[in-house]
């Protein structure tokens, strides 16, 4: 093994995973010296009856409640920050408590920037590792099993205004503690928990083969490959398994620190263009794209996708880093097969609903994200649209 | 006070560093705005950059720094000072000097800085990476094909016409670098 010859690893999450993981919520509150928190969550979460499982374990307790902001739509924006951080003031809160997937704990994270900052409006922070300070206690339960956001230093914000994407990456974005609970993702329908898991997969794999890959992202990159392979088809099939759920929860929160140190590469700028510019589901575009992204990063990374081989279940190795590469790919296309089967999981972005024309104007969205400059192999215009004919 | 040689030598060293980042900063700064002269892969690349956006590239805390503008259909190098660079919308900060110098004299790459969080980003992301693949087109004209063998993800390939700049660029870059020093 290299170790590289330099690269920086954080994350300074608390985690609590298990069946009665949402109880310890108050006690944790209290670690980081919070009474008082505000729940950010969205409708969809709060109508499956998942507010009510955080808020009831406040009762009782001296630590309580300033409210309930349930108004975080799937691609959300700067102006339902500074309405969280209304509701934070209004509700005289201390602690952020986001129950949710990606979108809402984005917003968290954007609405807790405002908060430790002081600033007026993101357009002033966004950027890359700019922020400082310690910002306010800020506790997450997610909800999906595959954004891994409860471990991450990023968040991905919409401007009204200007009507672009703003990305924020800076250490001070790592929530205090994330609450792994599999009574928070046992009612995800099978497509969602296919997408979120090929999601986390994706991060996983991208981790283990982009530029800042490290001893430490790779461990974590590897067990979150082992559980996903072998608890995604089973509770695709059966999600009322709490046990694979909750495998799958720490799966995709590993992912996410893996992904968070050595950042993730082409299959992920092409994605979040095809979630732009198509409005695909993340992790919908990250399935589709995965093998397509491997193989394109073969000529440059063969030994290491080639070492995902084993974890990706593939049973006959041949000792050859290209030939095993490639069979690590065809073991990812074979796991989509599967999902697509069991669950109608797209496998083509045809399928997906993007249409020919729009795949220009996918490439031209894909070469401006940042996760193009950490993929191992160059990306041009010519290269994206050619990968997304390919995945076509 | 008497400075101690141990004491001094640091401060020498460090002092000859910004000094050697300064004089790479202004190459990188005149690369641009020649190449947005006479570089068609240039000329296209910013050619969607709205007019007036500015770019800083520096040093932190407080160290060199070079402000390019568009203006036109071309690239303007405003100068080194912190004025031009505190207004820049879009900045591209070294955390300290070691980590610039291994950028600007061509060590590592540009994508490899932004990967092993080398530096910090003031802005849209999108238009940091807009910035980055205009400073590899700097790059590829202003470094020898041996530093581009280990700093680029892909080897460039010369036109007759595009080594033909490159000579004219190594030609004129000292009086430009002269200019350039003193803005």
């Amino acid at each position: 093994m290299t170790i590289p010859d330099y690269f920086e690893f954080a994350c300074p999450v608390k985690i609590v995973s298990g069946h009665t993981a949402l109880p310890n919520i108050p006690h944790e509150m209290g670690l980081l010296g919070a009474r008082r928190a505000l729940v950010v969550t969205d409708r969809g979460v709060e109508e499956a009856g998942l507010v009510k499982l955080v808020t009831g374990v406040f009762a009782g307790d001296d630590r309580s409640l300033g409210g309930v902001f349930s108004d975080v739509p799937p691609d959300s924006s700067d102006e339902v920050a500074a309405r969280v951080v209304r509701a934070y003031r209004e509700g005289g809160c201390d602690c952020l408590l986001a129950v949710g997937g990606g979108s809402v704990i984005d917003t968290a994270k954007a609405a807790n920037m405002l908060l430790g900052t002081g600033a007026k409006g993101l357009l002033e922070l966004q950027g890359a590792e700019r922020l400082q300070g310690r910002m306010p206690p800020f506790i997450v339960v997610p909800t999906t099993a595959g954004t891994g956001s409860e471990v991450t230093m990023a968040a991905v914000i919409a401007n009204t205004a200007k009507r672009t994407k703003m990305a924020f990456i800076a250490y001070n974005l790592f929530p205090d503690v994330a609450i792994l609970d599999p009574k928070m993702t046992l009612s995800m329908p099978p497509m969602i928990t296919a997408a979120t898991g090929m999601d986390a997969l994706t991060h996983a794999c991208e981790a283990y083969y982009c530029l800042q890959k490290n001893p430490l992202s790779d461990a974590f990159a590897v067990a979150a490959i082992d559980l996903l392979m072998e608890h995604l088809v089973p509770v695709v099939r059966d999600g009322s398994q709490a046990a694979s759920r909750l495998a799958m929860a720490n799966a995709a929160l590993m992912a996410g620190i893996a992904f968070s140190s050595s950042l993730v590469g082409v299959i992920h700028a092409l994605a979040h263009a095809v979630g732009a510019v198509a409005h695909v589901p993340h992790g919908v575009a990250n399935a589709i794209l995965l093998p397509w992204g491997m193989e394109y990063n073969i000529p440059k990374r063969a030994s290491e996708i080639a070492a995902l081989a084993p974890h990706l279940r593939v049973k006959s190795l041949t000792g050859e880093p290209s030939r095993d590469a490639a069979a690590a790919v065809q073991a990812v296309r074979n796991l989509t097969s599967s999902l697509n089967q069991l669950c109608g999981l797209p496998r083509t972005l045809k399928q997906a609903g993007v249409t020919r024309a729009q795949l220009e104007e996918i490439a031209a969205t894909a070469i401006d994200d940042g996760a193009i400059a950490m993929n191992p192999e160059e990306v041009d215009f010519d290269d994206a649209l050619t990968l997304l004919i390919r995945a076509y | 006070m008497a400075v101690s040689l141990d004491e001094l030598m640091p401060r020498l060293q460090h002092q000859a560093k910004l000094g050697v980042a300064r004089t790479a900063l202004v190459a990188l700064g005149v690369g641009f705005e020649f190449l947005s002269r006479h570089s068609e892969e240039m000329q296209r690349e910013i050619a969607d950059w709205e007019e007036g956006r500015t770019l800083a590239i520096g040093v932190l805390p407080r160290g060199p720094r070079v402000t390019i503008r568009k203006g036109g259909r071309q690239l303007e190098m405003l100068g080194g000072d912190a004025y031009h660079a505190d207004g820049a919308e879009l900045k591209v900060m070294f955390k300290n000097v070691d980590a610039a110098l291994l950028v600007l004299t061509g060590r590592i790459g540009a994508h490899t800085a932004f990967a092993e969080h080398r530096a910090l980003v003031h802005g849209e992301i999108a238009k940091a990476m807009q910035a980055n693949r205009a400073m590899a087109i700097v790059v590829k004209y202003l470094f020898p094909g041996v530093m581009l063998r280990s700093i680029t993800r892909r080897m460039p390939v010369f036109s007759a016409s595009e080594l033909l700049l490159k000579a004219r660029l190594y030609a004129v870059i000292g009086p430009f670098l002269a200019r350039g020093l003193f803005k």
